[in-house]
């Protein structure tokens, strides 16, 4: 299973790639925190988090990390996944890929209301 | 147990690779949530995590996103169809590389299939849908019955009929009708037909819920003495003879006894009918006391009633018990319920109607699931002896890590592209065979619709799929359980528990085959002995046509007996007629009148004699061909204004005069008008078995026609009866032209012949032997493959121990002796079992049996034994095949 495969990303996995590349997270952190970035529109259960887990981290995107420094104390008993390099060139291509779709010219005609 | 707990054990549902390496994680994240909802907030959260994990469990077993060796590291993950395109190829291919084997297997299953669907497509049509009839619950039928004849049942009186509806308080609505014919004419086309008329009495219309598609049903008008006689017809009456035109309400061709014709008043709806009777017409039928004033018997009334609300069955019938007591007292002297034995009976409308079909049918379901069973332990212990082959196989996979999902996988598709291979042939021969089978059936049934439609051909793909499920279980459960070092160990000892299991498994495959082939050999021996009987009569090339004398115009008996003299006379004119001449009740195909007889000069019932009575036409025993004992036949000379004769046959003359001749003395027919003079013997025939081939001939007396005026009712009914000596069918044809020619508006129908007519008769023994060898064919084979199986799996595991006993000296020959001796003792307790149940059961089917003896000795000996030659046949090809390998294969424990 390559990495490319995922591409594009669904918009649930690309903002756990995005609040992941900030640091380490577990389960319930991530969720926390894509729910912050999303303004409360995505909000992740435990199993679709961690299926989608699962799937990164068989294809090397995420791993296993050590509790950050700083990290509460009854946090430090929890799994923390870390953005591995592998995962952060995923990221970047799919950033890229929203980027190219935002400039062109056909959306951008649409977000100015004039016709296509 | 608080949230979290209840979360836990919902994470079960997820497969345990997952489980194990996030299923912690998860239930933190589920407590955090839960600890900051609130209220309502719980219920979402809650409802959101049953989803969530329903959803996950799926989707994580199927995506091959999931199969990562991690994953399967931990113990089992998803990919569910990951490489399954290849598997299905894989698994078909094998099953292709093997013809006999998946032959087998898939003819075994469509057997089992075949059987079940036919049996319970049988079943539905039958007897599942139920009757149409509101309230059936508390609708019953009553009857009625005599001490003195057991076994027989007796529909009701006129006149007991009135005292039900007047006296039992059980009951708030009582409905009856009974039953007769009638004839309509085609003023236009002359064609006449006799058709079956119910006289309907009471709250029947409501009884059984009739309708009306056009016209009223009958009301209290018609019951104003002096208002006409109406009718309703049935929707099939009204599409076959009246071709479904408007405009028949108002008419009047509905001729019905000595009254002026019935008027219709309405068409009554599909489906709508008298629970066991297929009346054309419902004639409206008004009890009054004169009706049953002349006597209080003649039982043809059929009445149905339903319970009031809040009364019981039981009620009823202490209620009856109770007035039959007043009955008894306030009728002493006439005929009444409560004396001379002559009891009201009582039960639910479904069990009178439905019960002795509901009854066969569970038999037959559960016999048919049994084989079904078999079929499929059979299937699944060849699958089992396939496993068996790929053992080393299996280890290497397990030990490298596949999935036990993996390796049971290629089992499972193969069990399941057997079953429904096995299904899709199975429903093929059930719809091509069942019509064969019901050909033979006897006609209550065969009337049944049965094409195979939709809901039975998704029900035979749900039991195909069931069945394959089952017997795949087994086999998968035995690869997939054993640890890789097992099963790459070529081991050959033998686990005791699974060989005993599987020769339980084969002793009571061939236990029930004995039994049913048991069951199946005796019912063909008595319908062999039963087909020898002689009828008493001469069938061959003899023809018969019915007759139905319309009313008003053949009222009169003497021109009933005109008519009858004039066809005579006409018929034996027509080329290739030997004789003609007339019966009333033909043997073997009605039921004969039942009157008494008493000598002359006797008095008192107590001397009288029961006998049959037939109203014949001159010539009557040579036409039929029966032996004349003594004295002379009926002849032309015997009509109105000479002397009353009759003749009687070699039982009643038997009865009345023992060691005497019976010519020239007198009897007195009891159920002749008063005026009546004594009847002269002057004629003694040999005994006819009327009753049926299998019962013994009771006393009869016949009559001549010309001579029946005081019954003229009874005798507008006559069969006609040919001896031709040309071809047969022209024969009908010119009988049928020659009523026409004397009398048109006639109707003769139900041309047969003779031999026909004795054929049929015994149409019940001929279907119940056919069905059950049907059924023993198939419990033999299946035992067959039974063996066959299991000899191939106990071989394939022996392999190494052949190989070393090979190698030690012992022959071929002695190895194939040793594998045929065991399986000989397995067939031999199996089929001993299956004798001993016999001998047990069989005496069930006396009641079936014609000069057979249910524990007939020979059957019970031969059966057994031909099933463990079948046994020791099917152990044959894979012991052969097993010593066929050379030592050095085996002993390497590959295949």
């Amino acid at each position: 299973m390559s990495l490319d495969d995922l591409l594009p990303l669904p918009p649930h996995m690309f903002y756990v790639l995005l609040v992941l590349r900030r640091g380490p997270l577990h389960g319930y952190g991530i969720k926390k925190e894509v729910s912050t970035q999303t303004s409360g529109q995505i909000d992740l259960d435990p199993g679709g988090l961690y299926r989608m887990i699962a799937r990164l981290e068989g294809r090397g995107a995420v791993a296993v990390a050590a509790a950050p420094e700083g990290a509460p104390a009854d946090d430090r008993k929890r799994v923390f996944y870390k953005l591995t390099a592998a995962g952060e060139q995923l990221l970047k291509a799919e950033g890229r890929r929203l980027s190219a779709l935002v400039s062109s010219k056909a959306v951008r005609d649409l977000l100015k209301g004039a016709r296509a | 147990m608080n949230a979290a707990g209840v979360y836990s054990v919902l994470l079960r549902v997820l497969p345990r690779g997952f489980r194990n390496r996030y299923g912690a994680e998860m239930r933190r994240m589920f407590e955090q949530q839960w600890s900051e909802a609130a209220g309502t907030g719980k219920l979402t959260l809650a409802l959101g995590v049953l989803r969530d994990l329903c959803w996950s469990a799926l989707v994580v077993r199927v995506s091959s996103d999931y199969a990562t060796p991690g994953l399967e590291a931990a113990g089992g993950g998803g990919g569910m169809f990951t490489g399954f395109s290849s598997d299905i190829r894989g698994s078909l291919r094998a099953l292709a590389r093997r013809p006999g084997f998946t032959a087998t297997a898939v003819g075994t299953i469509a057997l089992g299939i075949g059987a079940t669907v036919g049996v319970l497509t049988v079943v539905d049509r039958t007897v599942l849908r139920g009757l149409h009839i509101p309230d059936q619950s508390q609708v019953v039928g009553l009857w009625t019955t005599f001490q003195n004849q057991p076994g027989n049942e007796f529909l009701l009186s006129q006149a007991e009929l009135a005292d039900v509806r007047s006296e039992l308080s059980s009951f708030d609505r009582v409905g009856a009708w009974s039953v007769g014919v009638g004839t309509v004419l085609n003023a236009a086309s002359g064609e006449a037909r006799t058709i079956e008329v119910a006289q309907t009495i009471g709250d029947i219309y409501a009884l059984v819920d009739a309708r009306t598609v056009a016209g009223r049903l009958p009301g209290p008008t018609d019951d104003q003495p002096g208002a006409p006689t109406v009718a309703l017809i049935t929707h099939e009456f009204w599409l076959t003879w009246y071709g479904g035109r408007s405009g028949v309400i108002g008419t009047q061709s509905l001729q019905i006894g000595a009254d002026a014709p019935a008027l219709i008043i309405g068409v009554l709806a599909k489906d709508i009918t008298l629970p066991g009777t297929s009346a054309d017409v419902w004639v409206h039928d008004v009890l009054e006391p004169s009706d049953y004033s002349w006597g209080r018997s003649g039982h043809g009334t059929t009445v149905m009633a339903r319970l009031r609300p809040g009364a019981t069955l039981a009620n009823a019938r202490g209620e009856i018990d109770t007035i039959e007591r007043s009955w008894a007292k306030r009728y002493a002297g006439q005929h009444s319920f409560g004396l001379d034995g002559h009891q009201l009976r009582i039960a639910s409308i479904t069990e009178r109607v439905l019960g002795p079909a509901r009854r066969i049918a569970l038999v037959l379901s559960t016999a048919t699931l049994l084989l079904l069973a078999l079929a499929c332990a059979n299937v699944a212990n060849l699958l089992l002896a396939r496993v068996e082959t790929r053992r080393a196989e299996v280890g290497v996979r397990l030990a490298l890590g596949a999935s036990r999902l993996r390796v049971t996988r290629p089992i499972w598709i193969e069990g399941l592209a057997i079953s429904l291979a096995g299904g899709v042939i199975g429903i093929v021969l059930t719809h091509f065979g069942l019509p064969v089978l019901l050909n033979l059936a006897p006609t209550d049934i065969a009337d049944v619709d049965l094409g195979v439609n939709a809901r039975i051909i998704a029900f035979a793909v749900c039991i195909s799929v069931l069945s394959g499920l089952t017997f795949t279980l087994a086999p998968s459960f035995a690869a997939a359980r054993r640890d890789p070092a097992t099963l790459l160990r070529a081991s050959s000892r033998s686990r005791t528990s699974v060989t005993r299991g599987l020769r339980i498994l084969v002793a009571s495959q061939i236990a029930f085959a004995t039994l049913l082939l048991a069951g199946a050999v005796l019912l063909a021996r008595s319908l062999y002995e039963l087909n020898s009987v002689h009828p008493g009569f001469d069938a061959g090339s003899r023809i018969t046509l019915d007759l139905t004398l319309p009313t008003p115009r053949y009222i009169e008996p003497e021109r009933a007996i005109a008519f009858y003299e004039a066809l005579r006379q006409h018929a034996s004119t027509q080329p290739g007629f030997e004789r003609v001449s007339f019966i009333r009740h033909l043997p073997l195909r009605d039921a004969v009148r039942r009157e008494n007889l008493l000598r002359e000069g006797e008095t008192g019932r107590e001397h009288a004699l029961g006998v049959g009575v037939q109203a014949v036409g001159p010539d009557v025993l040579r036409t039929l061909g029966i032996p004349l004992i003594a004295g002379r036949d009926i002849d032309a000379g015997d009509r109105a204004g000479g002397s009353h004769v009759a003749i009687l046959n070699q039982a009643a003359a038997r009865a009345l005069w023992p060691g005497q001749s019976a010519i020239g003395k007198r009897v007195r027919a009891v159920f002749a008008p008063d005026e009546h003079p004594l009847l002269t013997i002057v004629g003694v025939y040999a005994d006819v078995r009327s009753a049926g081939l299998s019962s013994e001939p009771t006393p009869e007396i016949m009559l001549p026609v010309a001579q029946a005026q005081p019954w003229g009712g009874w005798i507008r009914n006559l069969t006609l009866v040919v001896h031709t000596s040309g071809d047969v069918q022209a024969a009908l044809g010119a009988a049928r032209a020659a009523v026409r020619e004397v009398d048109p508006s006639v109707p003769a129908e139900n041309p047969d012949r003779m031999e026909d007519i004795v054929r049929t008769s015994t149409a019940r023994e001929r279907f119940l032997t056919s069905l059950l060898s049907v059924f023993a064919t198939l419990a033999v084979a299946i035992a067959g493959v039974g063996v066959f199986g299991v000899v191939s799996f106990t071989v394939a595991r022996q392999q190494r121990e052949f190989a070393i006993r090979n190698a030690l000296g012992a022959g071929r020959a002695q190895i194939l002796a040793s594998v045929l001796r065991i399986n000989g003792s397995i067939a031999g307790a199996g089929a001993l079992a299956g004798t001993l149940l016999a001998a047990g059961v069989t005496p069930w089917l006396t009641g079936f049996l014609y000069n057979v003896e249910p524990r007939d000795v020979l059957v019970l000996t031969s059966v057994p034994l031909s099933l463990v030659a079948i046994a020791l046949i099917s152990s044959l090809p894979p012991a052969v095949r097993a010593t066929r390998l050379p030592p050095a294969h085996l002993l390497q424990g590959g295949d």
